[in-house]
């Protein structure tokens, strides 16, 4: 296969969960200019799922913006329903939706601890079991899976984000047992370990405004953050047959933060 | 400096147990109290009245420790208040900490259900969160010698698998590598916080006695493919804790230790 083929994402569909903003808006522009129709699911607050998806729609003709909450399983599963009822078929998941909570782990309430865990663990469990059991493993032609993890799943900081990093942790654990397990399905799962890249999320830490920011520059080996862009060759790359053989891996995008 | 062996000493010390009441929970009870721990103290969700047995165990074989053992649900954060509320009656700092309590469900990832993950979610990970949160601030955090906590993670958290596939758990262990990270960080220069990650037990009343017992059909297999060609038994994970939980560790924080044989590195 030639090189272009290999990266084409064309006759593929994306789904992005988060995908109306942040890094999870980079990660379904690069699906989209790679070829693929994109799915892209949020919780769709203050219309900005609308917005993405008109945006995005500019870019490739097929592009559907759909409420989800992926840490409640009615809605996951009402998600999956209604892109059966489309016949639309997912052969790429992002699982990219993700919230942070700092705060000391010692007054770190049950319940910012669980709005954490419940969307970026328990949402990508949720995420992954659903389309595996819905598209992929029925139509037996695979897929790709990739989770967003993060940095924050390999390294403590000095902030508390216990919740957080846990969960980053936890999606790691769980991206080599989903690859492990489904391998003989053609089902590829990896992960991407961003470190810090601007985004509403991260605002506090990564705005130009906050003071943080330059630290954070300080602390990475390339002296800047990551922007948005640098991580649509990292999920084209993972989400086609460029990487075929490769499941079970984790890439971290980071500056070389992990390698200091 | 301390004599080597000095440094292993657990010697009046207070520790915990989360999950103390059976299976793994029992084999480190009975470590901490051989390394010299005078104060013992262990959770368990206590059915067919396992917590006053084990108790009743301990006390007959070391009765020179102080030892308790309490009923405690750790995924229920009022029940985890009250034990630290009880617990202040006894001591006034705790200095070993260890999250062994967990629970688990295997089954393809297709077929588990929100009830089976949530249930295994709750009491590894978000358990494990309240017991160390309210034990830390509450009994190890002012105390003048430091803390150490020891989260007990597994081998699944590295590394997945085709015959068992038991999603909860693993995104749980893993989960757990992460809190020990990021606690060890936010929590230096004060607390130690540390995991051990096993594998296959031997001789402990676990999930994988169902393989490694004599007699079970795997057992060859299994052995076949660790390269030391055992099992972890109980003597091992004993002394993992002792180091861990001892000024033997002193610079290591953050860390995981693995007992496996080493099947994670063939």
């Amino acid at each position: 296969m030639n090189i272009s083929q290999l990266f084409s994402l064309s006759d593929k569909t994306g789904l992005v969960t988060g995908g109306a903003s942040g890094i999870g808006y980079s990660m379904a522009e690069g699906l989209l200019e790679a070829g693929a129709k994109l799915i892209i699911c949020g919780r769709g607050r203050h219309g900005s799922l609308e917005a993405a998806s008109n945006k995005l729609g500019q870019i490739g003709p097929e592009v559907v913006g759909l409420n989800c909450d992926v840490s409640s399983e009615e809605n996951v599963k009402q998600l999956v329903k209604s892109l059966n009822e489309m016949s639309i078929n997912i052969d790429i998941l992002v699982n990219n939706a993700g919230v942070s909570w700092g705060h000391p782990t010692e007054s770190l309430t049950l319940e910012k601890w669980k709005m954490v865990i419940d969307i970026n663990l328990t949402g990508t469990f949720l995420m992954c079991r659903e389309v595996i059991t819905s598209f992929m493993l029925p139509r037996g032609t695979g897929g790709s899976i990739i989770n967003i993890s993060s940095v924050a799943g390999y390294k403590g900081g000095e902030y508390g984000v216990a919740a957080y990093n846990s969960s980053k942790a936890g999606v790691i654990g769980m991206t080599k047992q989903l690859a492990i397990e489904y391998a003989s399905n053609g089902i590829r799962v990896n992960a991407i370990a961003p470190s810090w890249f601007p985004s509403y999320m991260s605002r506090y830490f990564t705005n130009e405004e906050s003071p943080m920011r330059k630290t954070l520059e300080n602390q990475n080996p390339m002296g800047r953050l990551g922007e948005p862009w640098e991580l649509k060759g990292v999920v084209v790359f993972l989400a086609s047959n460029a990487s075929s053989y490769i499941t079970g891996a984790v890439i971290p995008v980071d500056g070389g933060l992990m390698s200091q | 400096m301390k004599k080597l062996l000095d440094l292993f000493s657990l010697s009046g010390k207070a520790a915990f147990v989360t999950g103390g009441a059976k299976g793994l929970g029992t084999c480190i009870n009975e470590g901490l109290l051989e390394a010299g721990v005078s104060s013992l103290f262990f959770c368990g969700r206590g059915r067919h009245g396992s917590i006053e047995d084990e108790e009743k165990r301990l006390k007959e074989k070391f009765s020179n420790a102080q030892i308790k053992g309490f009923r405690c649900d750790i995924s229920i954060e009022e029940q985890v208040k009250e034990i630290v509320k009880e617990l202040k009656n006894f001591i006034k700092y705790l200095d070993i900490l260890i999250c062994n309590a967990g629970v688990t469900w295997a089954a393809p990832t297709s077929e588990q259900t929100m009830q089976s993950w949530s249930k295994v979610i709750d009491t590894n990970l978000t358990g494990s969160f309240l017991i160390i949160r309210d034990f830390s601030r509450e009994l190890i955090k002012h105390n003048p010698n430091g803390g150490k906590i020891i989260l007990i993670s597994s081998l699944l958290a590295l590394q997945g698998t085709a015959t068992i596939p038991q999603i909860g758990y693993t995104a749980s262990k893993a989960a757990l590598l992460g809190l020990t990270r990021q606690l060890a960080v936010e929590w230096a220069p004060q607390i130690r916080v540390n995991s051990i990650v096993p594998s296959f037990f031997e001789g402990i009343d676990s999930m994988a006695k169902m393989f490694t017992t004599e007699g079970s059909p795997v057992r060859e297999a299994l052995l076949e493919m660790i390269p030391l060609r055992k099992f972890v038994n109980p003597s091992d994970l004993k002394a993992a804790i002792c180091y861990l939980g001892s000024e033997a560790s002193a610079s290591i924080t953050g860390q995981y230790l693995v007992l496996d044989g080493g099947i994670s590195v063939k």
